[in-house]
């Protein structure tokens, strides 16, 4: 084996090196009357794409900066991929249910996940997809994150 | 992982050169330690980085929000293995711009310590337009203050509009006292290092005894950390073996003037460390390598092997004194010299009468650089 050959094998490991697609999501700090809500940016990663199926899993945080304690009821979630709806099961990080009360100044952790698989319908594989995540708070209030599809070998 | 450690040993088998097998081993060890210390570097990897003792049972997460004068604030408290930092979101809902002096935000420990952010730069101010928001992350000093803290209340000032209203943010993270403390919240780990040492042998066995007591030795030794202190060393080291005591080694090799014999010791093992003190530390290895003795001839430049073998045994044991650590910049990292015991198993070969190899036990003076 000959001394040249290790700028080749350098450029192969650094090639064999754990490379991995990820979908990112901007950051969320915004807040209504009610709700101040961050999302957590440590678990876009986990929104992975495989074989074009978007396995979105969605965390962030409500504080309650209202001068009452309010009743939180994720159970009316949904999944926008551009114009196309879909089914998002959202509930508390601290167990599955969907309802609950926060009181004054508390801050409660939120969990949001679906399975989608690419189609020609929701355009899910064409760059710069817009995803909107619309998250029910109550029956008259939704939080909206949204983000786009950027990542290359899923187009 | 596995694939370098694959193509180390795949070096030493499919090679009948220890200067190339010790130049690959190096190069694949090497190529492995950057991808590693870039990916234990890359921003992104903090935000994954929460400290595990000071996440909410609630949240999951170790973010603490907070809002006052339209200003929304989010921290959140984060661990690499050598330093702790706190993450900061800020979005202005004012109407106005407002202005934050990054060397103003405060910290105050619950053990007392009060903490200014670090910053080996001039700081500017931050300058954060209407309805933006804007993130960054401010490295705390020495983490080892962690220890036994509860929470740490952040004072941010804000400036607001042209006429500079100041309004103070407030924002208390808590460590979860539900939890027992982590070691690693408050423990500084290396991530890699890379040491040089000289020194000779002070011990040999057997016939080769005093062929081996004349001789020098020089080593580089690289180690990698990837679970916590335990890690991975590749190694390499030369003795000089021009001092020809023994008179039938000597008439064995037909050594002359233009004759150099060249001893070479290419290692993989496992590598570990523990901090006994701020200063002190304690550095360790085992493992095997390969061994070759060559005798090269200047006049018809060749190469003639008198001794080879794989899966020889060594060890080492060092201590070694923090003279210079610094944070950030581009000296960064933590400097070392110390005393290492080197050992290693020679294989056994005979030169004419006398039986060659032994156990050869060495005093080496290091110098290491770690990250």
């Amino acid at each position: 084996m000959n001394i040249k050959i290790m700028p080749l094998m350098a450029f192969f490991l650094i090639s064999c090196a754990d490379f991995s697609t990820k979908v990112r999501t901007p950051k969320v700090l915004t807040n209504t009357k009610t709700f101040l809500v961050s999302n957590s940016q440590t678990n876009p990663y986990q929104n992975q794409v495989k074989d074009k199926v978007l396995d979105l899993n969605y965390q962030f945080i409500i504080k309650n900066i209202s001068e009452k304690n309010q009743y939180i009821d994720l159970a009316n979630s949904f999944l926008m991929v551009g114009d196309k709806k879909y089914n998002l099961g959202c509930s508390f990080f601290e167990s599955d249910e969907k309802q609950k009360s926060i009181k004054i100044d508390d801050s409660i952790g939120v969990v949001c996940k679906s399975k989608i698989k690419s189609n020609a319908q929701n355009k899910m594989a064409i760059r710069d997809t817009e995803i909107k995540l619309h998250v029910s708070v109550n029956l008259k209030q939704s939080l909206v994150f949204e983000y786009f599809t950027f990542i290359e070998d899923f187009e | 992982m596995k694939f370098i450690i694959s193509v180390l040993i795949f070096s030493r088998i499919v090679t009948a050169n220890s200067d190339v097998a010790a130049s690959m081993a190096a190069t694949a060890a090497l190529t492995g330690g950057a991808v590693y210390a870039i990916n234990s570097i890359q921003y992104d990897n903090w935000l994954k980085a929460e400290l595990e003792d000071w996440k909410d049972n609630n949240t999951g997460m170790t973010t603490v929000l907070t809002n006052k004068c339209d200003v929304n604030i989010e921290a959140r408290i984060l661990g690499t293995r050598r330093e702790n930092a706190i993450f900061f979101s800020i979005g202005n809902n004012t109407k106005k711009n407002i202005t934050i002096k990054p060397y103003k935000i405060t910290a105050e420990y619950s053990s007392g310590r009060l903490r200014r952010f670090k910053s080996n730069i001039a700081t500017k101010d931050i300058n954060i337009d209407k309805d933006w928001v804007v993130s960054g992350i401010f490295h705390l000093e020495d983490k080892t203050e962690f220890k036994g803290i509860e929470w740490i209340d952040l004072t941010i000032p804000v400036l607001i509009g042209e006429k500079n209203e100041a309004c103070n943010l407030k924002a208390k993270l808590k460590r979860n006292l539900k939890l027992e403390q982590s070691r690693d919240s408050f423990t500084r780990y290396l991530t890699l290092d890379l040491a040089f040492k000289f020194g000779p042998n002070i011990s040999a066995g057997g016939d080769s005894e005093k062929f081996y007591q004349s001789q020098n030795n020089f080593s580089i030794d690289f180690n990698m950390y990837f679970w916590k202190t335990h890690g991975i060393h590749v190694g390499i080291n030369r003795g000089d073996v021009k001092n020809r005591n023994t008179d039938q080694f000597e008439q064995e090799i037909n050594a002359s003037d233009n004759v150099d014999l060249s001893e070479s010791f290419t290692m993989i093992g496992y590598a570990g460390h523990r901090q006994l003190s701020k200063k002190y530390t304690l550095f360790w290895n085992a493992g095997f390598g390969s061994y070759m003795l060559e005798n090269l001839n200047f006049d018809n430049d060749k190469r003639e092997f008198l001794d080879e073998s794989i899966l020889t045994p060594y060890a080492t044991l060092e201590l070694d004194y923090a003279f210079f650590r610094r944070e950030t910049g581009y000296w960064m990292g933590d400097w070392f010299i110390g005393g290492a015991l080197f050992y290693r198993q020679i294989p056994s070969y005979d030169i004419g009468e006398v039986e060659m190899g032994g156990d050869v036990l060495s005093l080496l003076f290091s110098f290491r650089m770690a990250l």
